[in-house]
């Protein structure tokens, strides 16, 4: 038992401090949870692998803005590709500049200033959110700007990412400065937003004016007659003191500037959103026909080969990758359910043993339950200053601790009256009574306890992507925002295997521990 | 000897009393058998001599040595008890639980092993068929042969036993009774036998004190007892049993 903590231990002190020892051979590139963000991130990663001897660590799919720009403040990142628009109001607060020159120095001033952060120059392109309908829809009602939709506002449903509901720049300002509120709102994840529009789920959403879905799907941008939302001119974000220390990434980096163009990122977006292409790939080639090394044939906008393999064929060609995540999801779950044990175990005996900590302790756990994951794992991520592991193993922990510590406790309350006070009048301390009697007769409802800890776990594990710990959850994630159930899938299915499998391998143990 | 000297548990502060003011003596080598009605206070008062429950007045030596003073886990490991309701560990095999406090004591395997191979035999148990098994598997009377032998494996000098026998059925709580007098015969052990049934008390002890209501009535030997009733108490519980008697005498 003590040389399993240990192991524990040393483990988690090796992960904390090979993180420290990485930092300074290995640049981390972050990108947020949709296709352009990860297309850009691969853009920015590959460039340097081809031009730094800097190891490249990819951070991708992190769930919004807040969460990039933390990880940026505590040097968990070192760049991002991130947009004017979103870091005035966003970030800095501002008001909305209209001019994108203008726009572009107040936000790099403004960052530099405040938070020690460098805006290398724009690639190019403005991602503006962009208020999309279905065209039949535009035709049939003649919806030409965002105006003309206040006639039907009340009647029309609308499809928002949960980050534009929020934003200054997003559906509050809109409303405000257009003067009309829309019937009913859902917040909805981006890569599911287009869907829910073209199915007629809803009536409008906020596309991202690159996206390629856009031609894809026969939507109309309504025209921002207001002239509502500011430039979103995209632009990497680096921390000053890696350009300081590492002046060749400032050197790479520029080759980028005003060098993709609106429908440049359009197609990029379409290839891997439509044509389910990986951003690797799109980034790759985009690479090679600027370096010059190979030619530029119109023709590369064509589904990837074999684009309509099944799911397994997709899990067989990408099997390495699927093994380590598999790996990585279990490593998660383990780490959460062991420290979960190491705690719940001895707080269930405590509370068994003194009733004064009962109520309390029984609260906590329960109130921990009720906290929802990403609110969990958002928070914990802003505790730690940190993405990855060690928030993401701490919200496993405090998640798997209820069936723990409930389960010692009625385990260790339901061992005969007798049988105590036998243990009692033949001389047992109170320790060898825990050790010699109680344990082992709750043990079976202790670990049954465990086995519901653990499939939680697994199941919680999955969320992790969202601050970059790993696992299933990527596949998951990016199946979601890349709107490919077989992606989805590739983390889905394993994911329930292993909640399944440890299910049953638990209960064997469960049975054994009951025969005893 | 175990001497105790005016032991009162009360409760409520003090408005009510489980034992109220008990003094006696039991010599060495005899069984002693404390007779009342459940919540007269015999099984608190066997408890207060091994501290399962601390009393609140009075004092309870052992050899000399008042037991307060004593490590509480010496003291308890010293004294053999038989719990009323058994109370055997029920994930241990009955060897298992034989050892329980040759283990605590620090014994080793091999001297754990052969003792309670021993003590299996002595209680009519015989140890390669028995000692392995849990005590699920055994029925009422074995399991309490082995709560015995659980309460002798450290060879203890005193045997507090708690109504041993109540749970048992009548043939199996004869067949008891009858080794126990066996084996104090070859163990001699000083016992203290809290029983609600006075032909068990008459069967098994050297004397008997009589409790009711926390009280203990009258102490002594059972002829004494029968022929000198010191209370209404003690003749009405001896006059009770003898119409008893005589009902069955009569039926056969």
């Amino acid at each position: 038992m003590t040389r399993s903590c240990l192991c524990i231990l040393i483990a988690l002190c090796a992960i904390a401090s090979g993180a420290q020892a990485q930092r300074t051979e290995t640049i981390r590139i972050g990108s947020k949870n949709f296709t352009e963000q990860e297309i850009l991130g691969e853009l920015i990663a590959q460039l340097l692998e081809r031009g730094t001897d800097l190891r490249v660590q990819r951070r991708f799919g992190l769930s919004g803005t807040d969460i990039c720009h933390t990880a940026l403040m505590s040097g968990e990142l070192d760049c991002y590709v991130e947009y004017t628009g979103t870091g005035l109001l966003d970030i800095l607060k501002r008001e909305v500049i209209s001019n994108p020159d203008r726009a572009y120095r107040a936000v790099a001033a403004g960052y530099r200033r405040q938070f020690d952060l460098e805006w290398l120059p724009p690639i190019g392109f403005n991602n503006s959110y962009a208020i999309a309908v279905r065209a039949d829809n535009a035709q049939e009602y003649g919806w030409n700007t965002i105006s003309d939709l206040a006639a039907d506002a009340s009647e029309l449903r609308a499809g928002f990412t949960s980050e534009f509901m929020e934003r200054p720049d997003g559906y509050p300002g809109l409303a405000d400065r257009y003067g009309f509120v829309l019937g009913r709102t859902m917040d909805l994840d981006p890569g599911l937003m287009y869907d829910a529009l073209a199915q007629g789920q809803v009536d409008v959403i906020c596309a991202f004016s690159t996206d390629g879905r856009i031609a894809e799907y026969n939507l109309t941008v309504l025209e921002d007659d207001q002239s509502f939302f500011p430039p979103y001119d995209a632009a990497p974000i680096v921390r000053s003191e890696v350009l300081a220390a590492h002046p060749r990434v400032r050197e790479v980096l520029a080759t980028l500037a005003g060098t993709i163009d609106d429908d440049s990122m359009r197609r990029m977006n379409y290839a891997v959103d439509v044509l389910k292409r990986s951003p690797a790939e799109v980034a790759r080639e985009w690479i090679d026909l600027r370096l010059g090394s190979v030619a530029a044939p119109e023709d590369r906008l064509e589904p990837a080969a074999g684009d309509e393999r099944g799911v397994l064929s997709l899990a067989v060609e990408r099997r390495g990758e699927v093994a380590r995540k598999i790996v990585e999801h279990a490593v998660l779950t383990a780490l959460g359910v062991v420290i979960a044990m190491l705690i719940g175990v001895p707080l269930g005996v405590l509370i068994h043993r003194r009733a004064a900590a009962r109520g309390v302790v029984l609260a906590l756990t329960e109130i921990v339950q009720t906290i929802p994951s990403l609110a969990m794992l958002a928070f914990l991520f802003a505790l730690y200053g940190l993405l990855g592991t060690a928030p993401a193993v701490t919200a496993l922990v405090l998640y798997a601790l209820l069936p723990i510590v409930l389960n010692t406790f009625t385990g260790l309350r339901e061992v005969p009256r007798q049988v105590i006070e036998a243990a009692d009048g033949l001389g047992m301390s109170s320790w060898q009574r825990l050790r010699l009697i109680e344990l082992p007769l709750a043990a079976p409802v202790i670990i049954a306890g465990i086995r519901a800890a653990t499939v939680l776990t697994v199941g919680i594990a999955t969320l992790s992507t969202y601050i970059g710990a790993g696992g299933l959850g990527d596949f998951i994630a990016r199946g979601l925002a890349r709107n490919d159930s077989r992606l989805t899938l590739l983390g889905a299915v394993p994911a329930a295997i292993m909640a399944v499998a440890l299910s049953l391998l638990i209960r064997l143990v469960e049975r054994l521990a009951r025969r005893a | 000897m175990i001497r105790i000297e005016h032991l009162t548990k009360s409760f409520d502060a003090g408005r009510t009393f489980a034992v109220r003011d008990v003094s006696l003596e039991v010599n060495e080598g005899e069984t002693l058998v404390l007779l009342g009605a459940s919540g007269c206070g015999k099984t608190t008062t066997l408890k207060m001599i091994n501290r399962l429950v601390e009393p609140t007045g009075g004092r309870i030596e052992v050899d000399g040595r008042e037991v307060q003073s004593v490590d509480l886990l010496e003291l308890r490991r010293s004294i053999g008890y038989v719990f009323q309701d058994i109370g055997l560990f029920p994930h241990m095999t009955a060897a298992e639980n034989v050892e329980i406090v040759p283990r605590l004591l620090g014994w080793s395997l091999e001297k754990r092993r052969q003792r309670s191979a021993e003590l299996l035999e002595l209680v009519g148990l015989e140890a390669r068929t028995y000692g392995q098994r849990l005590p699920r598997r055994l029925s009422g009377g074995q399991q309490q042969r082995i709560g015995i032998a659980r309460a002798l494996a450290a060879d203890p000098k005193y045997l507090l036993m708690d109504e041993p026998f109540g749970a048992l059925d009548a043939v199996t709580r004869d067949q008891l009774q009858r080794e126990l007098i066996d084996l104090r015969r070859t163990l001699n052990k000083t016992i203290i036998f809290v029983t609600h049934d006075l032909f068990e008390a008459l069967r098994l002890a050297d004397r008997i004190g009589v409790m009711n209501a926390g009280r203990l009535e009258q102490i002594g030997e059972p002829g004494e007892l029968l022929h000198a009733p010191a209370t209404p108490f003690v003749t009405d519980l001896f006059e009770h049993a003898r119409r008893q008697a005589q009902l069955i005498e009569a039926s056969t």
